[in-house]
């Protein structure tokens, strides 16, 4: 008997009771459903979220005051302020560091002569724009000379621009802040959210020494941020630094760390956790309904073995072998699974775009997952299908012939 | 050598741990191109040496040459094959598929006998109209009547060329009219040269037959020739 013969007779036997059929495979397709909207919404979290990382830069650890005890009471970033020496010496002495450059950012409010937006005003060395893999789509970033000159220039981000100048041209006209007219010579590039769903774009760079002078008028910085060498390295940076810092601050062996050395990759490993556990929840979700589903094409496929065993026995006496009928009824359960395995891939990516617009996630849909639960279905009509088979082919053609 | 030779056959049931002996040790000999005859009375075993000859069950004891082969230490598979290829099989109810058309129930022994699709539906329309069916390919079971179902059933037994073709009370459920139609059909395929084999327990299709051969409690009681 050829595998299309096979193919017709489990359709033609399948479409006699097509409510059931459907009911019987409706585990199925909420399983393999849960699958590929698991995998879709996986995989986009996992892209975006690298997306994301690359976007604030790579291989990075920022360095802030730490916590101080004093009198029985912990304050955050009352430790050992920092100052631009601080990072100059960080970059010649930790062979780790491959660039630093200050942090110190202000929100403040931007005028032009008829608009005013507040925004993050960030004050950065050349450094910054290596360290963040940022660049201008217009005009010029911010030099050396405008640094140790304290020059009255900014940059614009994409937000902040939208806001004060619309859509003229932004480069050479003048921004006030805090009553100090700056001149932008610069637009940066798009970068979007940060993995904390704060709007990159919205801000203002200045050189940091205008804006401590100019601005806000103190000697020190927030902190330090600073690339390694390499994403292997950051350990040894993390050393390195500490060691520095430890020496510059003339902390004895017993003390505790003024300051804190924060890595990047820890905020990764949290967000890829908390991914993880909207996977692991709909992997156990697609695990169930797939298990009942099987459970259920092996209740049915009993009914009807039973249901069919005249007919088992009229095959039988016109030459069907035992492995003819044995096949019959795996190809039928495997045909039942696979249409729910279909059917949950379709209604699995549609979910998947749904949440995608309503929810504003990422899904990928990969042709991976569409084979994964392909694979999932077929496995299961075939374990589950088996046994109901097996009692089948088993028949005696007498006795089934006799069955009414 | 005989077609068909059976010696000291035994067929023994098992009821709730009783040993029921249907058959209690049948010697027979069928030849090719014969219309045999199997009568009895209910219960005397017709049925069971029946599905012993046709190949759907073995012997407790005995021996089974059909053909030269013994065939009752054949195992399920290769019986199979001979019920595809070597038996035709009509039965009193007609064990039709209410699900198949006639065309679909006459081309069954071709499926399993491994013939493509095309071949098969051209084949099974010969055998359709060979048995006067050539109008109603497309009838389900249920909109044919007992006759043409009957028909249907013995198109669906003769399409893989057996050599030999069983009939249990092929008449059973039929009127007397259409019954000897029937008979005069398998008397016609007996002219063309198919061997016969037949039961019954009414005398008026017996008469068809050249062999009758009474059974009684399992064994033969007596055999007439005509
Ligand atoms: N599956 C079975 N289990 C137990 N006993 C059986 C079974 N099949 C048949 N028998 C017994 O074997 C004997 C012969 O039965 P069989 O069906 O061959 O009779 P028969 O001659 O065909 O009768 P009928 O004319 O009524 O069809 C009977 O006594 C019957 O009760
Ligand atoms: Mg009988």
């Amino acid at each position: 008997m050829t595998f299309s013969s096979f193919l017709k007779v489990a359709f033609t036997a399948l479409s006699r009771n097509r409510l059931r059929a459907f009911l019987t495979v409706l585990g199925i397709l909420i399983g393999v459903g849960a699958v590929i909207a698991m995998m879709a919404i996986g995989n986009g979290a996992k892209a975006k979220l690298e997306e994301q990382m690359n976007s604030m830069g790579t291989n990075m650890l920022f360095i802030h005051p730490g916590t101080v005890t004093s009198g029985g009471i912990r304050q955050w970033g009352a430790g050992q302020r920092f100052y631009p020496s601080d990072v100059k010496a960080i970059k010649q002495n930790c062979p780790s560091v491959a660039y630093a450059a200050p942090t110190i950012q202000r929100v403040e409010t931007a005028t032009t002569g008829h608009e005013n937006w507040t925004t993050q005003i960030i004050g950065v060395s050349p450094d910054y724009f290596i360290i963040r893999n940022w660049n201008v789509v217009a005009g010029r970033l911010i030099t050396h000379q405008d640094v140790s000159g304290g020059a009255l220039v900014c940059l614009m981000g994409q937000t902040a621009m939208q806001n004060l100048f619309g859509s003229e041209d932004p480069i050479g006209k003048i921004v006030q802040i805090k009553d100090v007219p700056l001149r932008v010579v610069g637009v940066l590039a798009k970068k979007g959210e940060t993995p904390f769903g704060q709007d990159q774009d919205d801000c203002i760079m200045v050189p940091y020494t205008t804006l401590m002078r100019r601005i806000v008028g103190t000697p020190n910085i927030g902190g330090v941020m600073v690339s390694a060498t390499s994403s292997k390295t950051i350990p040894e940076a993390e050393a390195e630094i500490s060691a520095l810092l430890r020496q510059r601050h003339h902390l004895a062996p017993w003390q505790p760390d003024d300051f804190m050395i924060v890595s990047l990759n820890a905020f990764v490993q949290m967000k890829e956790a908390a991914t993880s556990v909207i996977m692991l929840l709909l992997g156990s979700v697609a695990g169930i309904s797939l298990l009942v589903g099987g459970i259920g094409i092996m209740n049915i496929m009993l009914v009807s073995v039973t249901e069919r065993t005249r007919e088992i026995g009229i095959r039988m006496a016109v030459g069907a072998t035992e492995k003819d009928i044995l096949l019959q009824f795996l190809i039928e359960s495997l045909v039942l699974s696979l249409v729910g395995g279909i059917l949950g891939m379709i209604l699995g990516s549609g979910a998947a775009i749904v949440i995608s617009k309503v929810a504003g996630w990422d899904v990928v849909i990969s042709p991976g997952s569409i084979l994964l639960a392909f694979t999932f279905s077929a496995v299961i009509g075939i374990f589950f299908g088996y046994y109901p088979a097996m009692k089948a082919s088993q028949l005696d053609p007498i006795e089934a012939l006799r069955y009414q | 050598m005989s077609f068909i030779q059976l010696s000291e056959i035994k067929k023994d049931y098992y009821l709730d741990g009783v040993v029921v002996p249907a058959l209690r040790g049948i010697d027979l000999e069928i030849q090719q191109g014969e219309f045999f005859c199997m009568m009895g009375a209910s219960g005397s075993g017709k049925s069971t040496l029946m599905n012993l000859i046709s190949c759907m069950d073995r012997p407790t004891s005995g021996k089974y040459i059909l053909e030269g082969r013994d065939v009752a230490n054949l195992d399920k598979n290769s019986l199979a094959r001979l019920r595809n290829k070597t038996v035709g099989l009509v039965f009193q109810n007609f064990n039709l598929l209410s699900s198949a058309t006639a065309l679909e129930n006459v081309e069954l022994p071709l499926l399993y006998g491994g013939i493509y699709p095309a071949e098969r539906s051209k084949i099974a329309k010969q055998f359709l109209e060979k048995v006067g069916l050539g109008d109603r390919f497309h009838h389900y079971p249920t909109q044919l009547s007992g006759g043409q179902q009957q028909r249907v059933a013995i198109a669906r037994a003769l399409v893989n060329n057996p050599k030999i073709l069983m009939a249990d009370e092929p008449t059973g459920n039929l009127d007397s009219q259409t019954s000897e139609d029937i008979m005069a059909m398998l008397t016609q395929l007996n002219k063309e040269g198919l061997t016969i084999v037949l039961v019954t327990h009414e005398p008026d299709v017996a008469r068809y037959a050249k062999r009758v051969v009474h059974l009684k409690d399992g064994k033969i009681l007596k055999e007439e020739r005509k």
